[in-house]
């Protein structure tokens, strides 16, 4: 069992991982979140480093 | 909690990215000269890259982390700066690689952050060392791989190793990689697609081979649980 607390992304028209595998990932870990990217697929940073950048400091501020 | 963030404009910015070069440490460990790059200032946050790629992965995020973060962002163990780079590789190896990277740079514990294949990585690490890694962001990652990603992962190994041209072999990672949205500038797909194929001859000595390990994700990834 991860018991670390967990930022999952995942991209909305990811075809590698799709939301749904996101998802399940994020439900298997006790202590997660997940955060859905709206108009990017698999490579979130570089398709939207912006929101990726957003997220990861605002997870890792608290 | 399933936040869904608005629309925002797609970035293709990485194009335009250029190769810059932090300190260009290597560590010596597990048999390897592991690179890494490291930047910035603050609590240590590890980037973990995924299949293929090395640590220019975070080119397009790594200028705007490191004013909060110290970055490190290996190359993975068979790819990029790290030697050499015929040496067996694993889910498991590379994360060993991380978490003796950490240990070795006397780093207490750290964040982590894993896209794709460094996402199971990340997990891997955190089951190893629970007390090593304080946080994880897994980003465009699961609990294990599809059939159909083990399938294509060894199609894409297979394409490159018979010699398959780099355009084409780009051009078709990208249709699985980068969003509708992408595709609607051929200009910048082409940009794009001849950086990749310039970055993988100046950096890979054997460009028809090597950039992507073999790795069947689903039979090295523990279950988290």
């Amino acid at each position: 069992m991860i018991h670390a607390k967990t930022l999952v992304l995942a991209g909305k028209e990811d075809l590698l991982f799709e939301v749904d595998a996101c998802t399940a990932l994020a439900r298997a870990i006790t202590d997660a979140q997940i955060v859905v990217l709206d108009r990017v697929a698999h490579s979130i940073h570089m398709e939207d480093p912006r929101t990726f950048i957003d997220c990861i400091v605002q997870f890792l501020s608290r | 909690m399933l936040r869904i963030l608005p629309q925002g404009p797609v970035h293709t910015s990485y194009l335009t990215h250029s190769r810059k070069v932090y300190a260009m440490p290597t560590a010596p460990i597990n048999g390897i000269d592991l690179y890494y790059d490291t930047c910035g200032s603050g609590p240590p946050l590890l980037l973990i890259a995924g299949l293929g790629s090395d640590s220019q992965s975070w080119l397009p995020v790594i200028d705007s982390l490191a004013p909060r973060f110290t970055v490190i962002a290996p190359d993975n163990r068979g790819m990029g700066r790290t030697q050499p780079t015929d040496v067996e590789t694993s889910i498991e190896g590379i994360a060993a690689d991380c978490i003796q990277l950490v240990e070795w740079l006397g780093i207490e514990s750290v964040d982590v952050a894993g896209h794709s294949m460094g996402g199971f990585v990340a997990q891997v690490c955190v089951v190893q060392r629970p007390g090593r890694v304080r946080r994880m962001v897994l980003a465009a990652t699961g609990l294990s791989n599809s059939a159909r990603n083990n399938l294509l992962f060894t199609d894409w190994a297979a394409l490159l190793e018979s010699g398959t041209a780099g355009d084409l072999w780009f051009r078709n990672l990208f249709y699985w990689i980068f969003s509708r949205q992408f595709f609607q500038n051929p200009a910048a797909v082409e940009a794009a697609v001849r950086m990749a194929v310039e970055y993988t001859i100046l950096r890979v000595r054997r460009p028809s081979r090597g950039r992507l390990p073999r790795l069947r994700i689903s039979t090295a990834t523990p279950s988290p649980r």
